[in-house]
C-alpha cells in the first residue's frame, strides 16, 4: 500500500495541472477482432483491450510480453497449469481471466502464432517495434476462432504502410540488451510496402551466482517482416505478408557424472526459426457486401543440440517442427438495414515432425462458421456458431450470443454467453514414447493404444497388469469452457471513463495423464483422459481519467477465484486434510483454506500515468503493477494449494520511462522494475531492476 | 549389515496420552529415521543409468515389540510390517507367512478410535497389488514430479492387521532423514541421499480389541 501512496504523490509532485482533452474519442477507436469486422470499441458487447501503438512507445516495450503485463487482467506466466517450482523453462505466456496460457490464442495480423513449448507461446519472440496496436478479447471465443481461444484471443495488428517513411532505433539496457529496429515504408496510389526489420539480443543473467550455469542463458534473434498491400482497383484489395524469426540461445550448464560424481560442462545451441507468410485477397463487391480470401502458410522449429563441452560428444538432441496450413473465407454482408451477417469457413492441414514421436503425424480441421449482428439505436445482439470438424478429437460446436444496451449515452450494459475449446494436442493424441533412461515407463497418445492393443501385449508378456482405467481409453475429446461475462460501461463526463466487468467460466474435459497398466519390469504405461473440471470467475474494475490535455490516467483491478471442481468436492467430501506447518498437526482441511488453481492471485492491480506535451517535445509514463500472494505447489501432501508456505509473495512492481522528442530525433530513458523485485524461485524469467537509454531518428520528414 | 545400521541411527520416542477420566490409554509411539531401502548408489550403465537403488531389501518391523527384525527373519511371524522405498508390506497374502492385512482411512490418526465394523483388510499380492496402495495418490504419499519430493498425504491412516491379529494404527509422519523435508530447490542428489528414512507414529492394541 506503501508503494501506490508514494505513487501518487509522485503524480501530483511531479505534475502540475494543465487544460483538458476528451476521452470519449477512445470508444471511437476501432477494434476488429471481437466480431471479425471492424466495430467501435464503444459498440462491442464483449469484454476488450486495446492498447495502441503510442502507450506501447510511451511504455518503452521491446516484446509483447512486456506491454501485455501492465494490462488489467493479463498476468505474464512461465508456468503452466501446474506450475514447478523451478518454473521458466517455457517461456512468458499469457493469463487471461485466470485461464492459463495454454488457453489463450495468439493472431499476427489475425492469423495464429505456432510453436508452443509445453502449452506455452514465448511472448517475447514478438516485438513490438511493428505494432500499431494490440487488440485483446476476454472470455471464450471459438464460435469465431476455434481451437485455443477458450480465455480470450489477443490479436497483434501490425503497421501498415500510410506514408513514405524510414525510420531507425536502438536501444540499450542492463545485461548488454540491446534492441535496433528499422522500419522503411513506401506509399503510392494503389500500392504500398513496408519493410520492418528488428535485432534483439541479451547476455542473459543470473539470479543464483552460487551456481556456474545462468538463469537465462544468452541469446540473439532477428525478426523480419514484409507487408505489401496493392489496390488494382478502388474494390480489391490484395496483399501479401511474410515475417522471419530466428533465435539462437547459447546454453551452458553442468551436470553431474554418474559415475565419477565429477561435474561434466554441457554447451550447445537451442534455436528457433518461425517463418509465415500471408497472402489476402479482399473484394468489395458493393456498400452490403465484401468478400476476402486468406491464405495462411507458418512454420515454426526448434532444435536444441547440446555436447559435453571437453569430449564434445552428443548429450542431448530434439528437434520438432510443426507445420500449419490455412486457407479461409470469410463474407460480409448487410443483408438488412439493421442486420450485418459473417459466413466463413476454412481447411486447416498441420503436421508434426520430431524426434519425440515415431515418424510424422498430421491433422486436418474443417471449420464453418456464421455470425450475425442486430442492431438498433439502443440495442445490439450478436449470435454466432463455429463447427469445427476432425479426425483425431471429436468434433466441436461453438456458439455465442452476445447483448448490448445503450441506456443513454453515457451508460451501457453489456453481456455474453461463450463457448470455448482448446483441441488435444499432438503429443495427447500421438505421443508413443518409451523412456529407457528413467525407468523405462512408456507414454501412449490417446490415438495410439486400445484395449485390444493392451490385451495382445498382455499376452504377449510386455504388460503383466491392465488397471480398470484402461478400460476407459476413448477419442479425447476437446478441453471446452463456458464463459459469461457481464459488465457496463460509464462514462461520467467527458473526461472519465468507468468499466466494470463480471465473469464466470466453467472449464471441462481437461486432459490428464493416468496409468492405465503396469509392464513386466513393474514400470507404468500412461495415456489421456478427459477428467478434470475447473471453474474461473470474478470481477474486472477500469477507471480513465483525462487530467487535461498532456495527463491521462488508468488504473485496473481484476478479483479472482479459482478451483478445481474435483478438488473441491474431495474439500466438501472431508477428505482433504493439512499438515501445520509448525507442529505437523493434522487437520481437517476448510473450504475457506484452499486457495485454487496455483500461479493465481486474487487481486491484481494496475496504475498508470500518462505525459504527452508534443508542443515542448516531452513525454513520459510512470506505470505501477501490483500482484498479490499466488500458490506455487502442494508441500503438504493433500494435493492442494493451502498451506502459508505453498504461497509465492505478492508484489509491487514500478516501471518509469521518460522521452524527448526534437525535430526528428528521439530519446528515451526509463527504468523497468525500479524496485528491483526478484523471486528466482516462483518468477525466474524476471531479472530486476533494468535501466535502458533508446535512440530513435526519422530519415524522412513526415508531410501531412 | 544393513539392519545393524538401520538400528543405530534409529531414535524412538514415546508419548502418552490420558483420556478425560484420568486413566492412562494405550501409548502414541513415534519411530524416527528408519531407514527402508536407503539409496546406495546410482546406475552407471544398463537401461536403468541414472536411476538409484537401494540394497533391493525390506526393512522388517514389528509393532508389537516396537522393534527391527532382521532381514533374515523374512518368513516368520516376528514382523507386522516391511519398509522398502515408498512401498509397505504387511506380513500376510505373498509377503509373509502370517495373514496380516491393512487398509488405508481417511481421517487423522486422533479419530480413528475403533476400526470401524465394515472394514475390508486387504492382502497383499505382489508385485502386482498390495494391501496399502502403492503409487502416488493412491496410498499414504503423493509424488510432486515437479520438484521430486514425497510427502505423506495428511490424514492417511494405515489400519494394520499384525502378524498376531492384533490391530494397530500408523501415521506416516515423513519420509526423509531427520524427519525434515528438502526444499524444492535442493539438489536432485541431497532429495536422494535423504530420502527412504521413515518417521511415523503408531498404536499397538495388544488386547486385540479393535479400539484405540
Amino acid at each position: 500500500m506503501k508503494y501506490f501512496l508514494l505513487t501518487f504523490v509522485f503524480y501530483n509532485f511531479c505534475f502540475p495541472a494543465f487544460s483538458q482533452t476528451d476521452s470519449s474519442k477512445l470508444l471511437d477507436e476501432v477494434i476488429i477482432t471481437a466480431t471479425r469486422t471492424e466495430r467501435k470499441l464503444g459498440n462491442v458487447a464483449v469484454p476488450v483491450q486495446l492498447i495502441n501503438s503510442k502507450i506501447i512507445q510511451q511504455s518503452g516495450s521491446v516484446r509483447l510480453n512486456d506491454i501485455l503485463q501492465e494490462q488489467t487482467g493479463l498476468f505474464i506466466t512461465s508456468g503452466g497449469a501446474t506450475t514447478s517450482a523451478g518454473g521458466g523453462v517455457f517461456g512468458n505466456g499469457v493469463q487471461i481471466q485466470g485461464l492459463s496460457p495454454d488457453y489463450t490464442l495468439i493472431l499476427l495480423d489475425g492469423e495464429p502464432i505456432i510453436g508452443r513449448q509445453g502449452g506455452i507461446l514465448d511472448l517475447s519472440r514478438l516485438t513490438v517495434g511493428n505494432i500499431k496496436k494490440v487488440e485483446i478479447v476476454k472470455g471464450p471465443s471459438s464460435s469465431l476462432y476455434g481451437s485455443e481461444a477458450m480465455g480470450g484471443v489477443v490479436n497483434i495488428i501490425t503497421e501498415q504502410s500510410q506514408q513514405d517513411k524510414l525510420t531507425a532505433s536502438l536501444r540499450y539496457g542492463r545485461f548488454n540488451s540491446t534492441d535496433a529496429d528499422l522500419t522503411a515504408a513506401i506509399k503510392r496510389n494503389k500500392w504500398g510496402l513496408q519493410l520492418f526489420g528488428n535485432r534483439n539480443s541479451s547476455d542473459g543473467f543470473d539470479l543464483d551466482k552460487s551456481t556456474p550455469e545462468k538463469t537465462v542463458d544468452p541469446f540473439r534473434n532477428y525478426t523480419s517482416q514484409l507487408r505489401f498491400n496493392f489496390w488494382p482497383t478502388t474494390k480489391t484489395k490484395i496483399s501479401l505478408s511474410a515475417r522471419y524469426f530466428n533465435e539462437i540461445q547459447k546454453n551452458f550448464f553442468p551436470v553431474k557424472d554418474i559415475a565419477t560424481g565429477n561435474d561434466i560442462n554441457i554447451t550447445g545451441d537451442g534455436r528457433i526459426r518461425d517463418r509465415n507468410i500471408n497472402p489476402v485477397i479482399t473484394q468489395t463487391f458493393n456498400n452490403n457486401l465484401k468478400s476476402s480470401l486468406r491464405f495462411y502458410f507458418s512454420r515454426y522449429e526448434y532444435e536444441q543440440k547440446l555436447e559435453k563441452q571437453v569430449e564434445q560428444d552428443l548429450y542431448y538432441y530434439d528437434f520438432f517442427q510443426q507445420d500449419f496450413f490455412r486457407v479461409e473465407n470469410q463474407t460480409d454482408w448487410q443483408w438488412q438495414k439493421n442486420n450485418y451477417l459473417s459466413i466463413g469457413g476454412g481447411l486447416v492441414e498441420e503436421r508434426l515432425n520430431t524426434t519425440r514421436y515415431a515418424g510424422k503425424r498430421s491433422n486436418n480441421v474443417r471449420y464453418g462458421f456464421i455470425q450475425d449482428e442486430w442492431k438498433n439505436d439502443k440495442l445490439t445482439v450478436i449470435g454466432g456458431l463455429r463447427y469445427d470438424n476432425n479426425t483425431a478429437y471429436k468434433s466441436k460446436l461453438s456458439p455465442k450470443l452476445a447483448a448490448q444496451y445503450k441506456l443513454n449515452n453515457k451508460f451501457r450494459i453489456n453481456a455474453s454467453y461463450g463457448a470455448g475449446f482448446k483441441a488435444p494436442d499432438f503429443r495427447q493424441l500421438f505421443l508413443n514414447f518409451l523412456n529407457t533412461a528413467a525407468g523405462g515407463y512408456v507414454v501412449y497418445g490417446a490415438n495410439e493404444i486400445t484395449i485390444d492393443e493392451l490385451q495382445v501385449q498382455k499376452q504377449q508378456g510386455v504388460i503383466i497388469e491392465i488397471l480398470p482405467k484402461a478400460y476407459q481409453l476413448a477419442l479425447l475429446k476437446p478441453e471446452t469452457s463456458k464463459g459469461i461475462n457481464v459488465g457496463a460501461d460509464y462514462n461520467v463526463n467527458p473526461k472519465l471513463n468507468f468499466k466494470i466487468n463480471f465473469f464466470r467460466n466453467d472449464i471441462d474435459n481437461l486432459i490428464q495423464v493416468d496409468i492405465i497398466a503396469y509392464r513386466s519390469n513393474n514400470a507404468p504405461v500412461y495415456s489421456y483422459f478427459n477428467v478434470l473440471k475447473a471453474f474461473t470467475e470474478g470481477a474486472e474494475l477500469q477507471a480513465q481519467y483525462v487530467l487535461n490535455k498532456y495527463i491521462q490516467l488508468q488504473g485496473g483491478y481484476q478479483y479472482l477465484i479459482t478451483a478445481d471442481k474435483n478438488d473441491l468436492q474431495k474439500i466438501k467430501d472431508g477428505t482433504v486434510f493439512t499438515r501445520d506447518l509448525q507442529s505437523g498437526a493434522v487437520t481437517k482441511m476448510h473450504r475457506s483454506e484452499y486457495a485454487g488453481l496455483p500461479n493465481r492471485s486474487a487481486h491484481m492491480v494496475n496504475t498508470k500515468l500518462f505525459y504527452d506535451n508534443s508542443s515542448t517535445g516531452w513525454s513520459g509514463s510512470l506505470r505501477a503493477i501490483y500482484r498479490s500472494r499466488w500458490g506455487t505447489y502442494d508441500k503438504d501432501g493433500n494435493g492442494v494449494i493451502n498451506r502459508s508456505d505453498e504461497f509465492a509473495k505478492g508484489f509491487v512492481m514500478l516501471n518509469i520511462a521518460a522521452a524527448k522528442t526534437i525535430h526528428d530525433f528521439k530519446i528515451q530513458v526509463g527504468i523497468d522494475n525500479l524496485f528491483n523485485y526478484k523471486d528466482e524461485l516462483n518468477l525466474p524469467a524476471q531479472p530486476g531492476i533494468q535501466p535502458y537509454i533508446s535512440l530513435a531518428y526519422s530519415f524522412i520528414t513526415n508531410h501531412k | 549389515m544393513f539392519t545393524l545400521v538401520a538400528l543405530s541411527t534409529m531414535g524412538i520416542l514415546f508419548s502418552c496420552k490420558k483420556d478425560e477420566t484420568g486413566t492412562v490409554t494405550l501409548q502414541s509411539k513415534q519411530v524416527k529415521d528408519l531407514q527402508a531401502d536407503t539409496i546406495i548408489g546410482v546406475y552407471t550403465s544398463g537401461p536403468a543409468t541414472g536411476q538409484p537403488y537401494g540394497s533391493g531389501k525390506f526393512t522388517f518391523y514389528s509393532l508389537e515389540t516396537n522393534s527391527l527384525i532382521a532381514n533374515s527373519d523374512s518368513a516368520t511371524n516376528k514382523w507386522d510390517i516391511g519398509l522398502r522405498g515408498t512401498t509397505i508390506i504387511t506380513n500376510g497374502g505373498n509377503s509373509g507367512p502370517a495373514s496380516g492385512g491393512a487398509f488405508v482411512y481417511v481421517g487423522t490418526f486422533d479419530d480413528l478410535k475403533s476400526v470401524p465394523a465394515d472394514s475390508v483388510f486387504r492382502i497383499d499380492n505382489a508385485p502386482t497389488s498390495y494391501a496399502i496402495r502403492t503409487g502416488s495418490g493412491n496410498g499414504w504419499y503423493s509424488y510432486n514430479g515437479a520438484t521430486n519430493i514425497i510427502t505423506p498425504i495428511p490424514g492417511r491412516i494405515l489400519v494394520i492387521r499384525t502378524a498376531s491379529g492384533k490391530y494397530a494404527k500408523i501415521e506416516i509422519q515423513n519420509y526423509y532423514k531427520g524427519g525434515v523435508t528438502p526444499d524444492a530447490s535442493a539438489s536432485d542428489e541431497d532429495k536422494l541421499k535423504k530420502q527412504r528414512y521413515y518417521t511415523f507414529r503408531f498404536i499397538y492394541q495388544s488386547s486385540g480389541s479393535k479400539n484405540f
